[in-house]
């Protein structure tokens, strides 16, 4: 009988037969639990006049342990005139801060401020302190303002030709350095997309950002998850008529990037940089975004949307 | 200026008791000078013209002396305390003059006569005429084929007397020396092991030069067990001629004599040395003294070698068939190496002896073949080359094509490389070199995708490849054109590279293509002027170019980019031996890059002898530049190179080093090998990544850094017997500096984060020993300690990133936290590791079965940790261990 030699596709468990056998022997070692602090502030603009139209403040504080929660802590976001606004812990972070299918239930905090609380290249600095007195830190500034260049909406909607690759450019962001692209697709047929979900995309560039993306070729040059190739594919050439997009762009600062950015190699892992110290770590990272829906339709559709109004380029 | 007659008579009055004379005045200075002569024919009339007119029987000298001088009725002066005590004579001189019958009384003692005045003085005699030490007996010695032979003995006697013998040994091109002999005749004998030996009469006139050319006769001999006796001679031979420390020296058969995982490998062996220290028990690279991996120069036949191991680190590009030896200069080496801080590890082929021959080898990851050979007669003709020999191997991994049949998709690994070695001897004397290396590893795994796919009832995009491929490529040739005088000039060229190729898929999924090639040209001279005094001096030309191209998370692995550079170099260095006590060397060494400007590094080594010369005291200094570094990080068990050339993004790295201790030899014929060095370096413009870069600014991607390492290294080594080996000790405290990786630009203020690197191993301890056994089997057994190695502590968790979309968390992530930098050590590591090789002769050649058992007594050395959590919320640490007690066998054909 033939043998599979299936499994992970990679490489390592094929060539530790080739040493012979591989021996594991543990010790216990006990470690204090670790507390990771993921703090975010993201502003969100009108991508037509860059008025801040909502903020959003949010830490998730988690531990390395089998009660992960980190409750009592006093999280706090400092502006640099000293303007303290300290975040509330939500007795429940499912909803919130926890992540789909995550075990982990770990403790979210938020605060409800007005829209425009936080100004856009703010320098901010959260400050942590835990109930059993470890404290943890760091700073963050927010990307300056950001609105797009060739996009034009009306309440967040547009019409975009279908079969048609555009480019969509914005300003240059003082203080960003990445930028991140992100697109739900709805509307796609099954036989590309078999899902009752949309179809999530993301791209970030992280080096000499252009300040303009493929509408939608580059959604589909960055992580393709395996069941979407065959959409992937698809979307090359453009919109398929009748699909609907949910568009996000987000300026990130230096901690966000970092955090999220192919980091340090190491045997267990990725490993992020870290912006958030002291007691634990974690990251304090700040964005600016603005949103759009864009609409697959014919120009002669009366759908009563806006034209995109983006910069058409080669549908090849 | 030659003492008066009167005065030399004064002073004889004082030193003679036997006939008193007005010579008061003399001084005894002058009378010392006073030398006589024997067999003097006499001027007729003279006072030793004289006849003695006498007859004695058996008295004693001063007695016959005063009978004779009265019998003759000559004075005759002479001091007693001159004569030899209980010396009788007997004469029967009375037909004699005086000269003759006090040539045959002083017969047999030191004395003579002189006639001054009226007197005749018996005095020492004159001594011979002091014989002339600058003669030259030089020569050459070569195979029947007219191929130079390495580290032949050559043995000089004066004719008729064993006990003036003095040993030199033929370097590359066959030269031997003997300076500052008398005139004479001496005989040669001229030998090496498998040759027929060579015995000649050689006469040298003073002052002259005599040039000799050896042809030695192969000999077969069948020599039972690890023979590298003539090793402990090259021992003692670089003893001699290097102030510097002498480099650590390993052979085919002491390569294979100490335990390999799979086969036998020049470098892996190379850790079993004082100062060497491996990062990963399953890693071949090497850290010397304090030094990072990338600060090795590993040169095959002169050729630079870029990640010279299979299996991404696992064993070296390097097979043991085709090495002759290797030689590790892990300080104090000579301007004539440039470009790396740390060590040289030369790697020479072994090229046969121009007549055909098979080595061929079974392991259990490898099949090798070596064929060697020289070429028709006619063939040789017709290129006008005297002699010529060729080598060249194949080496295959064969598990793939075992477990084939087996499986349902191909197995994905492979390795193979090829070696082929030329040279040829011109009838003028020239050689000519070519070496030429390939390998290549290969994962394919696009094979198991598709069979992945084939599952799921998909099928696999034709343009999808996962492969990974990888390997060395090099190119070498050189012309040498030996000198009379042992000096030769040497003209060669290189092009080495490596390239990598790691695809993945379509769509954006991890890729990384890596490539580092170098293309050199270069010329030495090297002339001896005296035989105390080498002189070397060389140009050269490089040109560097490395490239990269990264996407997703190998990006972590190697950044993005391209970048070249034009390089050249000169150096002069010397080696002077003043006299028998004192050794020199120095020079000096400028590289210039055409984008970092130009480097100095002056080099200096002294050596004093002791004693008889079996030991000595040394002391060295020098600086070294290095302009391309690997940003590796050695942590991990298994990694390519990631190289970063100095210029506007990293600057050249500096190393200022010191060393010194005390070596020697002892015991009978000098078997025992011992020395005791202490070192210390420092280095600045280390470079290692900047985890936290602008990632739209290039020029912040590195981090410039310092580090220190000091030491110091103890060896006992036995080079001769039944029995060898050897024991170091090694103690180590290497540090590193580097900016926070984390905080630059946050606070504007960039804390400087010190550390110990990976390869800071305190204490290191190997045991090597070599030993003939019975029924024909050689043993090998190696046993090392080492404390523990620094590593960071690190724990997982999930992090959640917000969407952007509607900034609810993503996706669950798993990160890896790292806590202080090689804050803990592993464990102490150590290990034992015994061979066995059993050579069975045939008519037709030598077969070689052989057994390795690694970690004999199974001790679980941790490779890493890591973190976990258990079922009841207890967070615990498990320590990964690789090599188990492991069992490996294969066998070895020769012919």
């Amino acid at each position: 009988m033939r043998q599979s030699f299936r499994g992970s596709r990679w490489p390592i468990p094929a060539l530790l037969p080739l040493l012979g056998a591989c021996i594991v022997d543990w010790t216990e070692v006990g470690e204090p639990a670790l507390v990771i602090a993921s703090a975010t502030v993201v502003l969100t603009v009108d991508p037509m006049d860059s008025t801040v139209r909502s903020t959003d403040v949010l830490a998730y504080l988690v531990r390395d342990s089998a009660d992960d929660r980190v409750q009592g802590a006093s999280v706090r976001i400092v502006d640099r005139s000293g303007r303290s606004l300290r975040l509330e812990e939500l007795p429940n972070s499912r909803e919130v801060c926890r992540p789909e299918g995550a075990t982990a239930e770990g403790t979210c905090y938020v605060a409800s401020v007005p829209s425009a609380y936080f100004e856009p290249l703010a320098e901010l600095s959260l400050q942590v302190a835990l109930p059993d007195g470890r404290q943890l830190s760091g700073t963050s500034t927010i990307p300056g303002l950001f609105h797009a260049l060739t996009t034009v909406l009306r309440d967040g909607r547009c019409r975009a030709d279908p079969e048609t690759n555009y480019r969509i450019r914005w300003n240059p962001i003082r203080g960003a350095w990445a930028y991140i692209a992100e697109a739900e697709f709805k509307g796609l047929r099954r036989n590309l997309w078999d899902s009752q979900k949309p179809l999530y995309l993301t791209a970030a560039w992280m080096a000499a950002p252009p300040h303009r993306m493929g509408f939608p070729r580059t959604l589909i040059e960055g992580d393709v998850p395996f069941n979407a190739r065959k959409a992937a594919r698809r979307l090359e050439s453009g919109l398929p008529w009748g699909v609907t997009v949910d568009l996000a762009v987000a300026a990130i600062d230096r901690n966000w990037a970092n955090w999220i950015r192919p980091g340090q190699v190491h045997v267990a892992g990725k490993v992020p940089v870290p912006s958030v110290f002291g007691d634990g770590t974690g990251m304090f990272g700040t964005a600016v975004r603005w949103t759009a829906t864009i609409e697959s339709r014919d120009a002669k559709d009366e759908t009563g949307l806006v034209d995109c109004d983006m910069v058409g380029v080669s549908s090849g | 200026m030659l003492p008066t007659r009167a005065g030399l008579l004064a002073a004889l009055a004082l030193v003679t008791s036997v006939i008193a004379a007005p010579l008061a005045a003399q001084k005894p200075q002058e009378v010392a000078l006073l030398r006589g002569q024997t067999g003097v024919e006499p001027e007729p009339g003279s006072l030793l013209a004289t006849p003695a007119g006498l007859t004695v029987g058996q008295l004693p000298l001063a007695a016959a002396l005063t009978r004779l001088s009265e019998r003759s009725r000559v004075q005759i002066a002479f001091s007693p305390s001159l004569l030899p005590t209980g010396h009788q004579v007997a004469c029967e001189c009375a037909t004699l003059n005086i000269a003759r019958a006090l040539d045959h009384m002083l017969e047999g003692t030191e004395l003579g006569y002189v006639e001054l005045g009226p007197q005749v003085i018996v005095v020492p005699l004159a001594p011979p005429e002091a014989p002339r030490f600058d003669a030259t007996i030089r020569g050459r010695v070569r195979t029947e084929v007219a191929i130079p032979l390495e580290d032949a003995t050559a043995i000089l006697r004066p004719a008729g007397d064993s006990t003036g013998e003095r040993m030199a040994f033929t370097d590359g091109l066959g030269f031997f020396a003997f300076h500052d002999l008398a005139a004479g005749a001496y005989e040669l004998t001229v030998g090496r092991l498998g040759y027929a030996g060579h015995d000649e009469a050689v006469t040298v006139a003073p002052g002259g030069v005599v040039e000799v050319g050896i042809a030695l006769a192969v000999r077969p001999v069948p020599v039972e067990g690890i023979q590298v006796d003539g090793l402990g001679e090259r021992d003692r031979a670089r003893f001699r001629e290097s102030a510097a420390g002498a480099p650590m020296e390993m052979d085919r058969a002491g390569v294979r004599s100490i335990p390999g995982a799979a086969e036998a490998d020049p470098v892996r062996t190379v850790d079993a040395l004082p100062g060497v220290t491996r990062v990963s028990e399953i890693g071949a690279s090497f850290n010397v003294r304090g030094g990072s991996a990338d600060q090795n120069l590993v040169l095959l036949d002169g050729v630079p070698i870029f990640n010279p191991f299979h299996m991404l680190g696992i064993f070296s590009v390097f097979n043991a068939d085709m090495v002759k030896r290797t030689q590790l200069r892990s300080g104090g080496f000579a301007p004539e190496y440039g470009g790396r801080a740390s060590s040289v590890l030369l790697v020479e082929s072994d090229l046969g002896d121009g007549k055909f021959g098979v080595d061929a080898g079974l392991s259990l990851l490898t099949a090798r073949l070596s064929v060697s050979g020289g070429l028709p007669e006619e063939v040789r003709d017709g290129f006008g080359l005297a002699a010529a020999r060729w080598r060249i191997s194949g080496r295959r991994s064969y598990a793939d094509v075992l477990a084939n049949p087996f499986l349902s998709a191909d197995f994905p690994y492979h390795l193979r490389d090829r070696q082929f070695g030329f040279e040829a001897w011109t009838r003028g004397g020239s050689r000519l070199g070519i070496t030429y290396y390939s390998g290549t590893d290969a994962f394919n795994l696009t094979a198991y995708e598709r069979l992945e796919h084939s599952t799921r009832n998909q099928e696999l995009h034709p343009e999808q490849d996962v492969t990974w491929r990888w390997g060395n490529r090099a190119l070498g040739f050189s012309w040498t054109r030996p000198g009379s005088n042992g000096g030769s000039l040497d003209v060669h060229g290189s092009y080495s590279r490596f390239e990598g190729d790691f695809n993945l898929s379509e769509f954006g999924s991890p890729m990384l293509e890596t490539a580092i090639r170098r293309l050199s040209l270069g010329a030495d001279l090297e002339v001896r002027p005296t035989a105390a005094f080498r002189w070397k001096s060389g140009l050269g030309l490089e040109a560097l170019e490395h490239s990269d191209e990264s996407r997703g998370e190998l990006e972590s692995l190697v950044r993005s980019g391209r970048s070249t550079g034009l390089g050249a170099s000169a150096y002069s260095q010397f080696n002077w031996s003043p006299n028998p006590r004192w050794l020199m060397e120095g020079g000096l060494r400028l590289d210039h890059w055409f984008d970092s400007g130009t480097s100095t590094s002056p080099r200096i080594a002294l050596k004093r002898f002791l004693w008889d010369g079996r030991w000595a005291v040394r002391l060295d200094a020098g600086r070294y530049v290095q302009f391309l570094q690997s940003v590796r990080d050695e942590s991990l068990p298994i990694a390519l190179d990631s190289w970063v050339l100095a210029g506007n993004e990293v600057t050249p790295l500096v190393s200022r080093q010191f060393q010194g201790g005390l070596e020697g030899f002892f015991g009978t014929d000098d078997e025992w090998f011992a020395s005791a060095v202490g070192f210390h370096r420092g280095y600045e413009g280390l470079a290692t990544r900047n985890w936290a870069d602008d990632p739209g600014v290039r020029s912040d991607d590195f981090k410039s850094g310092t580090g220190r390492s000091f030491g110091a290294e103890f060896l006992l080594r036995r080079g001769k017997g039944a029995t060898k080996g050897w024991v170091s000790v090694s103690l180590l405290k290497a540090t590193r500096k580097f900016p926070h990786p984390g905080r630059a630009g946050i606070d504007n203020i960039v804390p400087a984060v010190e550390y110990a690197p990976a390869f800071d191993r305190r204490l290191a301890l190997d045991l090597v020993v070599q030993r003939r056994l019975p029924w024909s089997v050689e043993g090998g057994l190696r046993w090392s300690f080492g404390t523990g190695l620094p590593f960071t502590r690190h724990a997982t968790y999930s992090v959640n990133p917000r969407r952007m979309i509607d900034l609810r968390p993503g996706g669950r992530e798993q990160v890896v936290w790292l806590g202080p930098r090689n804050g803990e050590r592993y464990p102490a590591h150590h290990r034992l590791d015994i061979s066995l090789r059993k050579v069975i002769r045939k008519r037709w050649g030598v077969v070689t079965p052989w057994l390795n058992v690694l970690n004999v007594y199974n001790r679980r050395n941790v490779v890493l940790f890591y973190e976990y959590i258990d079922y009841y919320g207890q967070t615990g640490r498990r320590g990964l261990s690789l090599v188990p007690i492991l069992p490996t066998l294969g066998v070895e054909v020769s012919f």
